[in-house]
């Protein structure tokens, strides 16, 4: 007998799938936390009272779906990375409450849908970083939007939209990618086809 | 394919090849165990001892992809690893020992009595509730074990199943292990780099060279006195042989320099101990990287692209600090690598090399800038005896050179080379008071959702103060009701928010209009507040019961979020200690936003190999109990999800808040 251990269907998710992407939806959630702590003031007293330019930092809450989806390679990914580590902020605390399970979702839905247009075979930066940007527009026309900038006016929304979809294609899709590239030249990711392919070249 | 019976194993012309290997890490290995049969298997590290326990468990291909050719014939496997930590799913003693009679599909009448027995068989006096963290080294082994023996395995593979523990600990873990193997006549096949006390339990050795070869097969008595000579060159750690001789290596000579060793049972605090040490030292020293560090996750000291620039950074620093010039900071690093037997992979990276070089580079890196004190954390833990050697030779350089050393250990021959011996006493451990399950998981979720449906309809100055008013009353209610409210430094943020949103959709929207932003700020606070209070409330395992049980989402990704969250505390300890670590090499210690974010970054990598390594070991220690194989139509859950008054109380507020503002207009 002679066993090629690999992937059969991209639907059938194995065990190290699944708990890898869990584990590393808890361990970026404990890494925004750190964010918070200690470069977050910054930023967020700079932009609380001027969100367009908080926009910018959309990307970092979209990076976990990209890279969960990047490593794992198969429908779902994104939503389930995603969600796992909004429930994490649920647990640390965070500004939003529980309705971060509404953007997490969204946002995971952008990612999902491109990588699907690409039938899950294209990883590269460009279609990491278009997922990006359409998961930014799903988050703030699906949800931001209406639930907390109803009243803004229409330039000021469309200024909104425009930072978080630069925010969502460089942050979440390019450090993304640039993310898990180095992870797999570490060899942790030896079990998932984006660490064979870092061995290959 | 030959019928195996119950219990025997039968391994033909099997060879693995990692992908990421350019040579095979087992090489064409044949043999059969027979039914009973309590087998150990030695070997040097890296000869691939622990893959092959894993190629029996069937569960390979969970930490590496690669090339399996030959064949496996097993009935009925039961794996236990070296860290009981990464087998842990759940958050008590019951339902962790539970997880493989779930997958099998067990029902949940009998699981709680099958449980006990167990605990009884593994000498563990426990009540099932008690959590699964809070047990010391050995006792957390021995819940594992009993974890193992509930899927009743008929052969048991043992993978380095002391190695982190205290003499004491380990001889109860052994016992344990001698008498299930008495009473049920599984096949035993054991790994172990100190494996003497193993010797009377077993009635064959397999060993394997460097290369993943087997090279002996036969009686333990035969093949160590026959093959001796061969087994020395192996660096075993053959029973009777003295403690290997120290590796020469220079780093100069200086005075003061001092051994002291913490000692103690596993889980006695030696770590903590050895920490506090070191926090007080570092605080006392005013010159810059005075002391160096050996954590006991070895992989946490990387930084940098080269094995050379991880071990020589704080050097790097320090002697620019001192004015020393950087040619003979770098000759000592040098000097130290190739003394610790590293010197070959200096422009090798660092993640690439094996865990027994890491740790060896991480000793370099601590003892790299000639610190005036050292704190190592088990330096010697798993080392095979050439490279026991070559870091006690190390060890005993820096001593010579002036450096003092506290070392924490259980090795009872670094000890025997220590200046002073401090025993640590274990705390008596703080009863942990069960959190009460206040608002279920489901609740929690629900409630904040239902509230921003209202808040849409939250558009009049009128509609926003009654919710707000409703929400004070609600709050009133509920903490009559038991419900405890301890966030007010949790709902700082939110606050925080709903300014900002407040703020924002006054002077950014059309007419400018301060009422608008105070009803946005109203709209908001409606379901962020209740949403950010009721989140500290929830508990991961008992969300999973409900979303499985009850909403039916499939098992499966329950069941791997649930472990994941459980690791938070622990992936939280590890981001405490990265930080830790980069302080006392002197590095991100920047001030400005770049050099924040640059330190933030490095953290973060460093977190997530960690992390992800460890999601692999669990993988294998949940694979191992059923958790891919289990037909998932047939799990059982051995709790059901709970719900209780509290519970209706906080839906049926959410539904009134909710109304409220329909109301209003």
């Amino acid at each position: 007998m002679s066993n090629t251990v690999s992937t059969k269907s991209v639907f059938a998710w194995r065990g190290i799938d699944l708990i890898t992407a869990a584990v590393l939806a808890v361990a970026l959630g404990v890494a925004f936390w750190g964010f918070d702590a200690f470069v977050y003031p910054l930023i967020g007293i700079a932009t609380a009272g001027f969100p367009p330019l908080g926009g910018l930092a959309t990307g970092v809450w979209i990076l976990p779906a990209v890279a969960g989806m990047l490593i794992i390679r198969r429908p779902g990914a994104a939503i389930f990375v995603e969600l796992i580590a909004a429930n994490v902020e649920l647990t640390l605390g965070n500004s939003w409450g529980v309705t971060v399970l509404i953007s997490a979702l969204l946002q995971a839905a952008g990612i999902e849908i491109i990588f699907a247009l690409f039938r899950y075979r294209r990883f590269g930066f460009a279609v990491a970083a278009l997922a990006g940007a359409l998961s930014a527009i799903f988050e703030i026309v699906g949800y931001e939007l209406s639930a907390y900038y109803a009243d803004f006016s229409p330039l000021w929304k469309l200024l909104l939209v425009l930072c978080s979809m630069i925010s969502g294609a460089f942050v979440a899709g390019g450090l993304g990618s640039l993310l898990v590239r180095g992870l797999a030249r570490t060899g942790a990711l030896n079990a998932f086809a984006v660490g064979r392919e870092s061995r290959s070249k | 394919m030959t019928k195996i019976s119950r219990g025997g194993v039968q391994v033909t012309n099997l060879t693995w090849t990692p992908f990421a290997s350019p040579e095979p890490l087992l090489r064409n290995l044949s043999f059969d165990i027979q039914p009973g049969e309590r087998v150990l298997l030695i070997g040097p590290s890296g000869s691939g001892k622990s893959t092959l326990l894993r190629a029996l468990a069937g569960v390979l291909a969970d930490t590496e992809s690669g090339e399996l050719i030959g064949r496996v014939a097993i009935e009925g496997a039961g794996l236990l690893l070296q860290d009981p930590n990464d087998s842990l799913v759940s958050d008590s003693i019951f339902r962790e020992m539970a997880f493989g009679l779930e997958n099998a599909g067990v029902a949940q009448a009998p699981m709680a009595n099958i449980v006990t027995r167990g605990l009884e068989a593994v000498g563990l006096s426990k009540p099932l509730a008690h959590p699964s963290t809070d047990l010391s080294g050995g006792e957390m082994q021995r819940m594992a074990f009993a974890g193992v023996l509930a899927t009743n395995p008929d052969v048991l593979l043992l993978d380095e199943p002391t190695s982190m523990l205290d003499s004491i600990s380990a001889a109860a873990v052994r016992e344990t292990v001698a008498q299930q193997v008495e009473q049920t006549g599984s096949t035993l096949i054991v790994v172990e780099h100190e494996f003497t006390d193993w010797l009377p339990l077993v009635e064959r050795v397999l060993v394997l060279n460097s290369r993943g070869e087997l090279i002996f097969d036969g009686e333990p008595r035969n093949v160590l006195s026959e093959h001796s000579d061969e087994l020395q060159n192996l660096c075993l750690w053959l029973p009777g042989l003295q403690a290997p001789e120290p590796a020469t290596i220079n780093l100069g000579s200086g005075s003061g320099g001092r051994i002291t060793v913490l000692t103690g049972a596993s889980g006695a605090g030696k770590t903590t101990e050895l920490k506090s040490r070191l926090r007080a030292d570092q605080n006392n020293k005013t010159i810059l990287a005075g002391v160096g560090y050996l954590p006991q996750q070895a992989e946490l000291t990387i930084l940098g692209n080269t094995v050379f620039e991880t071990a020589h950074k704080t050097a790097a620093l320090a002697a620019r600090g001192l004015g020393i010039e950087a040619s003979q900071a770098e000759s000592n690093t040098h000097k130290i690598l190739k003394g610790l037997g590293i010197g070959q992979l200096e422009e090798r990276n660092p993640y690439e090399i094996s865990g027994g070089e890491q740790r060896r580079l991480a000793l370099a890196t601590a003892l790299a800038h000639s610190p005036l004190s050292a704190y190592l954390d088990e330096p010697t833990v798993g080392q095979d005896r050439g490279s026991w050697s070559l870091i006690i030779g190390a060890i005993l350089a820096a001593r010579t050179s002036g450096t003092k050393l506290t070392i924490a250990t259980h090795d009872p021959r670094l000890i025997a080379l220590a200046d002073e011996v401090i025993e640590i006493k274990p705390l008596a451990i703080e009863p942990v008071s069960e959190k009460k399950t206040s608002v279920s998981g489901i609740v929690i979720l629900a409630a904040p959702m239902l509230l921003l449906l209202g808040s849409l309809r939250i558009t009049s100055l009128a509609a926003g103060v009654i919710s707000l008013a409703g929400l004070v009353i609600a709050a009133f209610l509920l903490t009559a009701a038991g419900f405890r409210i301890n966030t007010a430094k949790a709902l700082l943020p939110g606050l925080i928010a709903v300014l900002s949103v407040g703020i924002s959709n006054w002077y950014l929207s059309e007419q400018q209009n301060p009422v608008t932003g105070l009803v946005a700020g109203l709209r908001v606070a409606s379901f962020v507040l209740p949403g950010i209070t009721l989140a500290t409330q929830l508990r991961p395992i008992q969300l999973g019961d409900q979303l499985a049980q009850w909403l039916k989402v499939p098992p499966r990704p329950v069941i791997a979020a649930v472990a994941a969250m459980q690791r938070l505390q622990n992936l939280i300890a590890t981001w405490d200690e990265l930080r830790f670590i980069h302080r006392i090499r002197g590095v991100g210690l920047g001030k400005g936003p770049i050099a924040k974010l640059n330190e933030w970054s490095s953290l973060v990598f460093g977190l997530l190999v960690q992390a992800i390594r460890s999601a692999g070991s669990t993988a294998v220690a949940m694979d191992a109990r059923g958790f891919s194989r289990a037909q998932m139509k047939s799990r059982t859950w051995a709790s059901k999800p709970t719900w209780g008054r509290l519970d209706w109380l906080v839906l049926l507020l959410a539904f009134l808040l909710t109304a409220a503002p329909f109301l209003a207009n």
